[in-house]
């Protein structure tokens, strides 16, 4: 039974009188330790720094500084910095749509529309604290892999008629996603919207109909959702996905420019319709959309070499192979270190060659490989380059090796796929491309569901062997390297603390995070990694 | 989207006007020398009743912009009247009864909470200029709908706007202002309920009626 009393809370507003209003009224209700952030950025120091953590999480939508109240629970999330059985709940003087949630569990626990009556907060967090104490088992129960068990437990709470039985059914519907049952998964959600038009149900199955690549019933439940809800912007970038996917690239370009021209705020979106206009041939655009990503990325202190690579490739496309060069150099600048130096190298092979200066290429091509070696340094879109480039001065081996790890890494990204497959059609080499990166996903394939399969079957220091291996072979591909760090954390926690294992496993997490801080597997990770660690009273708050 | 009429400038101004006349009610209770208790308490229902209109203003404003017309969550039929019974006492207070009933056997339904809290809170409102003693609050189902009504003991509908209501199937607002009041209140709920649709196209609607209790029945029905 969830008492108040006691419990910490932490109030997040950048309103000072909101805070304070918050703080006195849940000091009336018997929580007399009660902190307050004014920003996000704030709320996740306090966070961090709190020795205990809290209980309670009540902050606004409307946050400063360019990160609103969703987007701090999102964070949240994907870290770990708060367990799932924190009540967040978000408070906002008007309802908002721009950011429906992508998944239950990164959805707030409820809102409350401004203004309110202390007894509605109590109320509020009440009932949040019984809905958690119904679904927090669940959620443990997905992290641990007991998958059965969960759609066990959410088909139970449908069939008893329990009021939360949507929420069971979008649960329910997010699991058998997971577990590539697109069918079943597809039914939930038909049945949810067979109730009432919602949003999340139709992104569901606009996501289910991607996996089972119907790409254009996607585009049609896709276009259904943006016609009712204008401002989901998720579903643009679905949508852009679904038309690509389709070979429809001026509509994709399209639908991400209106996204884009909706909310400038991401800068992944502007980097995907720079590469989707250069695809169509809208060198403009492109041109706009990269500079952006460039423009943006220098106001907030984070931004890639790659940013840079992708513009001189518009110039080097349009014959400005002068410009081109310059913002390569504008790349050595701004990344003082290999990074930089390999990823300007790389594109400059590329700028000779296209310009006809064969011997200048030859050497840049030269010097990236030695700054491999050396440095080990590639992100997808470089090696694609190098690739390419030495492909164009004749050195197709040198390529396929380079080829091969690119498709092992990466074989689970469509989009990266998708770009192999292309770079090869581009150099004439469509059908041994190809082959290539068939084999080489298979080889991976083949890897994954042996250690999948002896998990499975008990055999946890086998497969925790065996994927650990793989991880170091491939260690760009999150899939195997999640699989890695959960069968590790999983033979943790079953046999006994494990240093090594565990230090591999807290890496490959913080990996994953670094990478792709939306990978569908991250959240349950870090619950089970913090379970484990606190299992063994090793659990530091806050630290990755 | 469907929109009524004059949803535009006409209704919000009208809101905003009938706000600005609660709180000139506030104000005067609030101002005397003596002010203590009592008079704050006085002074809470127009403040309340002022909140309320503007709330509804902003949301007529925001509904109409965004395009998007409601947000339906699957809520519990039973946490929502507790919630709104909550809000209701604080404006009945001692003077008048609130008896709150709830049949709906659903164990959820479809619909905007925070649009028919407004919808349901204002006509309390209404309810209790009139009611002397009581006033009920109940959910039920009927007709494979959602209703929640509002009854008073006080004077009821007049017979013209139950007639207008009646002859129009209860599907357009009847423009009446009365003495019973100037009718924003119903407008709003009347635009709420008909945003409300289910996938077989049915929309919501209001009826009005006379309550057992002898005065007033105000019914919100959501498909």
């Amino acid at each position: 039974m969830f008492v108040l009393k006691g419990k910490r809370a932490l109030v997040i507003d950048d309103l000072a009188h909101a805070r304070t209003y918050m703080r006195a009224t849940l000091n009336e209700m018997g929580l007399p330790a009660v902190d307050m952030a004014e920003s996000a950025n704030d709320a996740i120091n306090r966070i961090k720094n709190s020795v205990t953590g809290y209980d309670i999480i009540l902050s606004d939508y409307a946050l400063d500084k360019g990160k609103d109240g969703q987007m701090l629970l999102e964070e949240l999330r994907h870290t770990g910095l708060i367990p799932l059985s924190t009540i967040f709940i978000m408070t906002t003087a008007e309802r908002s749509y721009e950011r429906v949630a992508a998944a239950a569990e990164l959805a707030p626990d409820d809102y409350l529309i401004k203004p309110f009556s202390p007894d509605a907060i109590q109320t509020r967090i009440l009932r949040a604290a019984e809905k958690k104490a119904v679904f927090v088992p669940i959620y443990t129960m997905i992290e641990e892999r007991r998958m059965t068990e969960a759609l066990a437990a959410c088909d139970k709470l449908i069939a008893d008629k329990s009021k939360y039985i949507i929420d069971a059914m979008r649960l329910k519907a997010e699991v058998l996603t997971s577990e590539q049952r697109f069918d079943e998964a597809k039914a939930v959600y038909d049945a949810v919207l067979a109730f009432r038009a919602i949003p999340w149900a139709r992104m569901g199955l606009a996501h289910v109909l991607l996996n089972k690549k119907e790409y254009a019933a996607a585009e049609e439940a896709l276009e259904v959702v943006i016609a009712e809800s204008p401002r989901y912007l998720e579903a643009y970038d679905m949508l852009a996905d679904a038309q690509a996917a389709q070979e429809k690239l001026t509509e994709a370009k399209d639908t991400l420019k209106t996204a884009t021209d909706l909310s400038p705020g991401r800068t992944l979106r502007f980097r995907k319709l720079g590469e989707v206009a250069l695809r169509t041939g809208d060198l403009a655009a492109a041109e706009e959309a990269f500079s952006t990503v460039l423009d943006k990325g220098k106001l907030a202190h984070f931004h890639n070499p790659d940013d840079y690579i992708n513009l001189s490739s518009v110039m080097m496309e349009k014959g400005d192979f002068q410009k081109a060069l310059s913002v390569t150099e504008d790349a050595r600048r701004n990344f003082d270190g290999p990074a930089g130096d390999f990823a300007a190298t790389v594109a400059e092979s590329l700028i000779h060659q296209r310009a006809g200066n064969e011997a200048q290429a030859a050497q840049s091509l030269d010097k990236a490989f030695a700054l491999q070696k050396t440095h080990g340094l590639e992100s997808p879109e470089t090696t694609l380059k190098l690739a390419r480039s030495c492909l164009a001065n004749g050195r197709e081996d040198e390529a396929k090796t380079l080829m091969r790890n690119y498709a092992r890494n990466h074989h689970d990204s469509e989009e990266l796929i998708g770009k192999a497959r292309r770079m090869f059609e581009e150099a004439g080499l469509k059908e041994s491309g190809d082959a290539l990166i068939q084999a080489s996903a298979g080889e991976v394939i083949q890897v994954n569901n042996e250690g999948v399969r002896m998990a499975q079957s008990g055999n946890l220091r086998g497969a925790a062997e065996l994927l650990l291996r793989a991880a170091e072979q491939m260690p760009d591909n999150l899939r195997i390297v999640l699989n890695a760090a959960q069968v590790c954390l999983l033979l943790v926690e079953k046999e006994g603390w494990d240093q090594p294992m565990v230090t591999r496993a807290k890496a490959y997490i913080q990996e994953a995070q670094e990478k792709q801080p939306q990978h569908p597997k991250l959240a349950q990770l870090v619950e089970l990694r913090n379970r484990v660690l606190a299992k063994f009273g090793a659990d530091k708050r806050g630290a990755n | 989207m469907e929109q009524t009429e004059d949803f535009g400038g006409l209704l919000l101004a009208a809101a905003v006007h009938e706000a600005k006349n609660s709180l000139a009610q506030a104000v005067l209770a609030l101002d005397r020398g003596d002010c203590g208790c009592s008079c704050a308490q006085e002074a809470l229902r127009p403040v309340a009743h002022a909140s309320n209109r503007l709330t509804q203003a902003l949301l007529l404003y925001r509904l109409g912009q965004d395009g998007a017309v409601v947000h339906y969550e699957s809520l519990s039929v039973q946490d929502f009247l507790e919630d709104i019974g909550l809000e209701a006492r604080r404006l009945t207070g001692t003077r008048v009864k609130l008896e709150l009933v709830d049949r709906v056997q659903a164990p959820f339904w479809f619909f905007d909470r925070h649009a028919a809290e407004i919808a349901v809170l204002s006509t309390v409102h209404n309810a209790l200029n009139h009611a002397r003693e009581a006033i009920r609050l109940s959910a039920y189902e009927v007709e494979g709908c959602l209703a929640f009504s509002v009854e008073d003991d006080g004077g009821g509908y007049p017979e013209a706007v139950l007639n207008c209501h009646a002859r129009h199937a209860h599907d357009l607002p009847c423009d009446q202002v009365s003495s019973r009041s100037t009718g924003l209140g119903l407008r709003f709920a009347h635009f709420i309920a008909r945003a409300h649709q289910d996938p077989q196209g049915r929309r919501g609607q209001v009826r009005l009626g006379r309550s057992d209790l002898g005065g007033a029945k105000f019914e919100m029905r959501l498909p």
